[in-house]
């Protein structure tokens, strides 16, 4: 049974100042799909994250995220960051940023954490097997505590789509693995958008990849051929044929 | 010892004392965010040009410290809106505000009818001449620090550490921004009688710099920061009262150092290992 999309962009194209970006990008996705958006660094790949957010606002074409506008709906989206977006060294536990979630979900600026706020903190925790850490502050941790910290604070949000900005840019393969898996796990409930440049490994976890690189093309992830990669990067990349 | 017996027996070091404690509390709580969020030339900027208003309010009310309060905080908001705003000219503008403040200050002074003001004690701090009312004025502010960051402890930290999650959601980290620029701006306010417009920023900083080193994080940081402040001002005023010696310098000097044999004795430290 065909649903209305959860996120559609039309017709949208983005520019920063001369420079353009993004060239009249279509893009639907449905609610429980985990799409992959890959493309070359400078492809656009953020300034759509942005723009989904509500934190840019498009030139032309139109933008529809759960039936609203971005801004006013961006609360339901769980966004976790690339880790250069705050400082490394910030003095915070793992159970304060976890919590920092909670924060949008208050009627006033000076409320404490209710008892409520907690108990979804350390449920989420656990789900990412994080609890161990709670005490711990953030520059002990390795990249993929630390990035599990991240997906935690976006899922406390109890967000219906979870957006991913680069997960593995920063952890090794084993950490990579494990992040996946999670995010395969959280698939069941809600809607996952990753982004990344690497795109060999993200294939056999989700179900839809779009490519971008100011245009934008959609594939299923197993017809995905070496000559689609070439003209997204437009020169040759190493790319491994693999079984799903 | 000399210092005990004299401190029993003298108001004016008892006053000081009491400033130094209070000060402390200040630099304690403000100080953390300024270190975590590396603002400390954008506190350079509000201590320095704040000069500028208190000349004019010398000028008009031959009251230099009526100004320093609004002064303080208009100043912490432009500078708050040049960092919002004007990114890309931002460290020449707000250096332009810092000696354009000064130089206000200057002129208004030499241009104000009677004796001469002792702007040292504008500029590096006059705590043996600190009077009850001054002290009063400091425990209010300190109040009122205690107060704004127990209340909203929360979105600070949230606002201050990943700013763009924040708003997305929902808080509002523009207010909170200049919210805790303002808080600066107080405490530079706060810290003044003690060292100075001039040294301000040392003792807002060396102290939660040298806490950072220790405890990784806030709250226990705020409170090594305060009891750091506390050893500072106490032992700077010790010194300067055995040698005879300006006060602020003092503590800064043994803020100063303190923060270069923590620093060395980490490396040192880290080698071992």
């Amino acid at each position: 049974m065909p649903t209305a999309p959860i996120i559609e962009f039309k017709q949208v194209s983005f520019a920063y100042q001369q420079l353009k970006v993004l060239d009249k990008v279509d893009l639907q996705i449905e609610a429980g799909e985990f799409l992959g958006l890959v493309g070359p660094n400078g492809g656009g790949k953020s300034t759509l994250l942005k723009l989904m957010l509500g934190l840019l606002q498009p030139q032309s074409g139109q933008i529809n995220i759960l039936g609203g506008k971005p801004v006013e709906q961006a609360k339901h989206l769980g966004y976790v960051p690339q880790f250069a977006s705050f400082p490394r060294d910030y003095p915070i536990a793992v159970a304060e940023v976890v919590l920092s979630g909670r924060l949008g979900t208050h009627k006033h600026w000076w409320s404490r954490y209710k008892a409520e706020d907690k108990a979804i903190a350390e449920e989420v925790m656990q789900q990412t097997e994080i609890s161990d850490l709670a005490g711990r502050s953030i520059d002990q941790l390795s990249g993929g505590q630390l990035q599990r910290v991240l997906i935690a604070r976006a899922l406390v949000t109890q967000p219906q789509v979870l957006i991913l900005d680069e997960p593995t840019a920063n952890i090794d393969h084993r950490a990579e693995a494990d992040i996946f898996d999670l995010l395969k796990t959280l698939q069941q409930q809600r809607t996952i958008i990753v982004v990344s440049h690497d795109i060999g490994f993200i294939s056999q976890y989700i179900s839809r990849v779009a490519c971008l690189n100011q245009t934008l093309l959609c594939h299923d992830p197993k017809s995905l051929t070496g000559g689609d990669i070439q003209d997204l990067y437009h020169h040759d990349v190493q790319a491994i044929p693999h079984q799903h | 010892m000399n210092f005990l017996q004299d401190l029993w027996q003298y108001s004016f070091l008892q006053h000081a004392f009491i400033g130094g404690i209070l000060a402390a509390i200040g630099c304690g709580i403000i100080g953390p965010y300024v270190v975590v969020k590396r603002i400390s030339f954008m506190a350079g900027g509000i201590a320095h040009s704040l000069l500028g208003g208190m000349g004019i309010s010398y000028f008009f009310w031959q009251d230099p410290a009526m100004g320093a309060i609004p002064t303080a905080l208009i100043l912490a908001i432009i500078i708050g809106l040049i960092h919002l705003y004007g990114r890309q000219q931002e460290d020449i503008l707000i250096a332009a505000i810092w000696s354009m403040g000064m130089a206000t200050g200057v002129i208004f002074i030499s241009q104000t009818p009677g004796y001469a003001v002792d702007m040292m004690s504008y500029l590096f701090g006059n705590i043996l001449f600190v009077e009850t009312a001054q002290l009063y004025q400091m425990l209010g502010l300190d109040l009122v620090l205690l107060l704004v960051v127990a209340l909203f402890y929360r979105p600070l930290q949230a606002v201050t550490f990943d700013p763009e999650f924040a708003r997305l959601r929902g808080v509002p980290v523009t207010f909170f921004y200049l919210l805790l620029l303002c808080l600066v701006a107080l405490t530079v306010v706060l810290l003044m009688p003690m060292v100075g417009l001039i040294l301000v920023i040392a003792l807002l900083a060396l102290p939660a710099a040298i806490a950072r080193l220790y405890v990784t994080t806030l709250k226990p940081m705020m409170l090594l920061a305060t009891l750091l402040g506390l050893f500072f001002s106490s032992f700077g005023l010790y010194i300067s009262h055995l040698w005879n010696l300006p006060t602020g310098a003092c503590i800064i000097l043994v803020a100063g150092l303190c923060y270069i044999f923590a620093l060395g004795g980490r490396a040192l430290w880290h080698y071992r290992i």
